[in-house]
């Protein structure tokens, strides 16, 4: 099963939030994934054992290594389609 | 079982700081959190901004497990609205109108309640209904909205 790691400044409300919303949306397209939520604090630990991270901070330009995809249209609502696309794609390794 | 309750607020406030302090305070006299909250969310805020744009504007803000005694969500309708900064742009400000401040305990499993309330937010009917009715009538409609099914 694929990872993804959710990230945001407490690893508490925002993240648990935008990864439940993720995992929700990607099970309608009948993709199963690990969620993983942490802070930027662990995100290099948590990184290493993920495929893509889902970042809730603008201006994290710090490479872990892995694809990054920003986590803000789930939470807002405005281009949530494209952002579970882009997830999608990016697992898929398409 | 963990449950997770609701504290409802109607109040005017100035300025981000002083919505966020309500909203803790009011948790912190019914119990669910520690008196280090009000201070752990507004650090945070100034660090990592909640105000989500959504239409009506909300603010999440939220502080680590570690100053949370009982999980709850504390809903503050503003009177008039107060600017938060943006979570996608923290330079950026947006009118905000509704606060939800988010506490949440170690056992932490409320990532259901927490997503309904996000998609319940990006719900343009739910956020009229939260703005066009009385307190009480609004406050109703949030917690029917929010409340966890029984498994």
């Amino acid at each position: 099963m694929k990872r993804v790691v959710v990230a945001c400044g407490s690893g508490v409300a925002t993240s648990t939030m935008v990864g439940e919303l993720l995992k929700n949306a990607l099970a309608k397209r009948g993709m199963q994934v690990e969620v993983k939520i942490c802070d930027f604090k662990s995100l290099s630990s948590y990184a290493a054992n993920a495929d893509l991270l889902i970042s809730i901070a603008p201006y994290e330009n710090v490479d872990y290594g892995i694809p990054v995809v920003s986590g803000i249209p789930l939470l807002t609502g405005v281009g949530t389609d494209q952002t579970v696309d882009e997830v999608v794609r990016v697992l898929s390794g398409k | 079982m963990s449950t997770i309750d609701f504290l409802f607020l109607e109040q005017d406030a100035s300025n981000y700081e002083e919505a966020i302090r309500l909203c803790s305070g009011s948790l912190e006299r019914h119990g669910y959190v520690k008196d280090t909250f009000a201070q752990a969310c507004l650090t945070r805020e100034s660090r990592f901004p909640t105000g989500v744009p959504v239409q009506g504007g909300v603010a999440i803000p939220h502080a680590d497990n570690i100053h949370v005694l009982h999980s709850c969500l504390c809903l503050l309708r503003l009177v008039k609205p107060v600017k938060f900064h943006r979570i996608d742009d923290p330079v950026m400000t947006l009118d905000v109108n509704f606060v939800v401040c988010i506490a949440i305990d170690k056992s932490g499993s409320h990532s259901t309640v927490l997503a309904q309330l996000v998609t319940a937010f990006q719900d343009a009917n739910f956020i009229q209904a939260l703005s066009q009715n009385t307190a009480e009538k609004a406050f109703a409609i949030f917690k029917e909205r929010l409340a966890v099914t029984p498994q």
